[in-house]
């Protein structure tokens, strides 16, 4: 197993489309790391460039320290499953298995292990001596991941293998890959554009946006610790609710203030916001950083009055309406709140975020 | 659901399947039964393509009939005609040979001269034994023959006379007995006709034999061979220019539609187009500038010239259907293979050609039959060494009427294409039932 490196990696189709932009990426040993971001993004031009089938336009790609970049794909010692999976029509299961086997002139008994080894290990072992057109989509999704394995390459590479999946099939294959990838500890890139996926499966999320990287972490990172607005709205449902202040000064305090409500930043947040007094900051909050409560308590902020409520079974969700802008709160299942009842609504403050509205970035303690 | 509406609905499916295969045998009629038609003129003698209405049904013999006419020493054959339902006389003589070698170009049956010797004797013979009852026969029959003679006479007669008093007044009696006779006379004639007619099937036993020969099917073949001037090297030669058409057009064709299908560069739409312009120009507009352009290349007479001429068009095609094939195969099947282990070309090779065969084959087929029937630059662009079209055509056009042996000779042109596309059937039979990936 092994590490890889992007340094600096761009992709321009023609002249003026940027595929990829100056990614710089470091994937460690053994780690499952996650491309996530929109269709379009460039999740794809990366992962074909980490593989060879995509010529780079500038940067250096390392396979363990090794610079790769103008190596053809088979040489590269990387192994990939295609998003249409790609698994040969006109050779059986077993032979496409096979197929890089064979090419790397093994024994044929050392071949027939490994092939035993690695669809016992993706369920496939009953479907070897069939044609791909006998399988349904989830089967050769397995032909394709235990094609993959086979070769025991450095590096792994998947783009969004799941999503030609139905929704459980989808969410089954989760854990099972995951799983897989416990046993064997395979340096992995998996592209996804479900956030869902990502976050259940990924030891690091790569987040990314117009061909560029945006933020890089863990779940938790990504989650609550967001870089800027688009990585706050991108992930999590419901999405981060924006609420545009205006940092005033009263008595000596500051405070944040819109139309509606107004108070007072504690802790942390004082820290962050003390030198932007007089100016406008957004305010991220996510729906369940938020608290709903029927009587007036000393931590709420503001009441208003429920436009629409969603039950969740798990949880509720309370959609209220604050200067033109639907904010969604999820709320715990019981007691429950009714369109139009009136509510009082606090923050948990220190899981505000801040993000400057010009460049859209967080802002952080100076 | 109750008994009724299930037996209703199971008639309205039977009603159904049985319109549907009779589409189905109606469609099939169509397309065979010209070519059924071919093949059975090309199998059948002179006698038999000329007779009508056309037989459709395949004969493998002939039925003779050989009678000796009567005061002379000359024998009269005669063969069955299916269409006639009765025997029709081919030959009256003496001479064995010219009448055996007559019958068997005639007929296609192989009647040899020991054959007609022995049906001879057989016929002397059965006339010695029945010669009394043979000769009372024969001068009944004339007797009867002489009577309606005069029966004829008189009914002409009676018929002039008639026209003459017919509608005058006071001739009504005389008109009436005009009639009366006539009626008479015509009445006698009938019945000494069928007596005529009762002798004659007595007398043909006794005095006529029958034998039956076996016909020699490919009797067309081989006089279209013989008569065809330089056959077997044309032949070749055509087989020749269709094989190096289907190369030419299948490597340059299949490459240039490879590409179509899987690069994207400026003006791929009108360079695509253009290649179908090519087609559109009739090919004996093409082959007269072509024999200056090839007989200064050296190729002029020669297969290879022939075959670049055909290519010109057939390469359009191939690029057409072989880039849609590409076009149907994924590139990641081919990235997935380069990623497993395989360089480029090898990807192509081992992936997308087997794939790609069915396609292949069908354009291969095409170029072999629009390149091996090929006639009319055929014509111009061949001196001395005509291809099999051109010769095939020459004959047909000297051969002029005969049918069956046309027919044999396009029969021979169909052949090799169709061995072709039997030897290739299993990849256009997967080209129809469309690519799996
Ligand atoms: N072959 C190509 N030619 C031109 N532009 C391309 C090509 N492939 C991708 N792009 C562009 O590059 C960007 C990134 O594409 P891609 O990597 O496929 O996105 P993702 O996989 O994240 O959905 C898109 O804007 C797309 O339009
Ligand atoms: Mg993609």
């Amino acid at each position: 197993m092994a590490t890889l490196k992007l340094k600096n990696l761009s992709k321009r189709y023609g002249k003026t489309v940027w595929g990829a932009k100056d990614i710089n990426l470091e994937v460690n040993d053994k780690e499952f790391i996650v491309l996530l971001g929109p269709s379009g993004c460039g999740k794809t031009t990366t992962m074909r460039m980490i593989a060879g089938l995509e010529e780079v336009t500038q940067g250096i790609i390392y396979i363990d320290e090794k610079d790769v970049t103008f190596l053809p794909p088979r040489k590269r010692d990387i192994s990939m499953v295609f998003q249409s999976y790609a698994v040969w029509p006109h050779l059986t299961v077993s032979d496409n298995i096979a197929f890089p086997l064979r090419l790397k002139n093994l024994k044929s008994a050392e071949i027939e292990k490994r092939v035993k080894e690695v669809s016992s290990l993706t369920k496939i072992e009953e479907y070897l001596e069939r044609f791909p057109r006998q399988l349904s989509g989830g089967q050769r999704q397995r032909v394709a991941l235990a094609r993959a394995l086979v070769v025991q390459p450095k590096v792994f590479l998947m783009d969004e293998p799941l999503s030609n999946l139905d929704a459980k099939l989808r969410v089954k294959m989760r854990t099972e890959m995951k799983a897989i990838h416990k046993k064997t500890q395979a340096t992995t890139v998996f592209v996804t554009h479900d956030q869902a996926e990502a976050m259940s499966m990924a030891d690091r999320i790569v987040i990314m946006k117009d061909g560029s990287i945006v933020q890089e972490g863990s779940t938790d990172d990504v989650y609550f610790d967001c870089e800027d607005m688009f990585v706050a709205g991108f992930i999590g449902t419901p999405p981060t609710n924006f609420l545009s202040m205006e940092l005033g000064e009263k008595n000596g305090k500051l405070l944040l203030v819109n139309s509606a409500f107004s108070f007072e930043p504690i802790g942390e947040n004082y820290e962050i916001l003390k030198n932007y007094s007089g100016k406008q900051v957004i305010m991220g909050v996510r729906p369940e950083s938020m608290q709903v409560f029927k009587e007036k308590k000393p931590e709420s902020v503001f009441s208003r009055e429920v436009l629409v409520t969603e039950p969740q079974g798990s949880h509720q969700i309370v959609a209220i309406e604050l200067d033109d802008q639907i904010v969604k709160i999820v709320a715990p299942p019981f007691p429950k709140v009714n369109p139009g009842e009136i509510v009082h609504i606090g923050f948990e403050h220190d899981r505000i975020m801040f993000f400057n509205p010009e460049t859209e970035k967080r802002i952080r303690k100076a | 659901m109750s008994h009724k509406v299930l037996r209703a609905k199971q008639t309205k499916k039977l009603i159904g399947r049985t319109i549907f295969y009779m589409f189905i045998v109606f469609i099939i009629m169509v397309i065979l039964l010209p070519i059924y038609f071919l093949l059975s003129i090309s199998f059948m003698s002179d006698q038999e393509a000329y007779d009508w209405p056309i037989p459709l049904g395949l004969s493998f013999q002939g039925e003779f009939k050989i009678e000796p006419v009567l005061g002379t020493s000359e024998y009269l054959v005669s063969v069955y005609s299916r269409s006639q339902e009765a025997y029709m006389s081919l030959i009256q003589g003496s001479k064995i040979d010219q009448m055996s070698e007559f019958l068997r170009n005639k007929t296609n049956c192989n009647v040899s001269e020991e054959k007609l010797n022995e049906a001879i004797a057989e016929v002397n013979a059965l006339y010695e034994t029945n010669s009394n009852r043979i000769n009372t026969l024969t001068e009944e029959i004339s007797n009867l023959e002489k009577k309606i003679l005069s029966l004829n006479q008189n009914i002409i007669k009676a018929k002039r006379n008639l026209s003459i008093v017919e509608g005058r007044e006071s001739m009504e009696a005389v008109e009436e007995k005009l009639r009366a006779d006539l009626k008479q006379y015509e009445a006698e004639k009938e019945i000494i006709t069928v007596e005529i007619e009762e002798k004659k099937a007595e007398l043909t036993p006794l005095n006529s034999t029958h034998f039956k020969v076996f016909k020699n099917l490919f009797a067309n073949y081989v006089t279209f061979f013989k008569v065809t001037r330089d056959s077997i090297p044309a032949l070749m030669r055509s087989i020749q220019v269709a094989l190096l058409t289907v190369f030419i057009a299948l490597t340059i064709g299949g490459m240039s539609g490879y590409a179509f299908a899987r690069y994207v560069f400026k003006g791929k739409n009108i360079l695509k187009l253009s290649t179908l312009f090519v087609r559109m120009f009739p090919g004996i507009a093409i082959a007269m500038p072509m024999v200056i352009i090839l007989a200064e290349m050296g190729f002029y007479d020669k297969p290879i010239g022939l075959s670049l001429v055909y290519s010109v068009g057939q390469i359009a095609l191939t690029i057409w259907i072989t880039a849609s094939i590409f076009m149907g195969i994924p590139v990641e099947l081919e990235e997935a293979a380069q990623v497993f282990g395989r360089t480029r070309v090898g990807a192509f090779i081992h992936i997308t050609l087997p794939l790609a065969l069915p396609g292949l084959a069908a354009s291969a087929m095409y170029a072999f039959i629009g390149s091996w029937a090929e006639t009319a630059q055929a014509i111009v662009l061949t001196q001395f060494n005509p291809t099999f079209p051109v010769v095939v055509y020459q004959t047909m056009v000297g051969a002029k009427g005969m049918v069956n042996l046309i027919a044999a000779g396009g029969v021979t042109m169909a052949l090799p294409a169709v061995l072709f596309t039997i030897l290739i059937r299993k990849y256009i039979l997967q080209m129809w039932g469309g690519v799996k990936v």
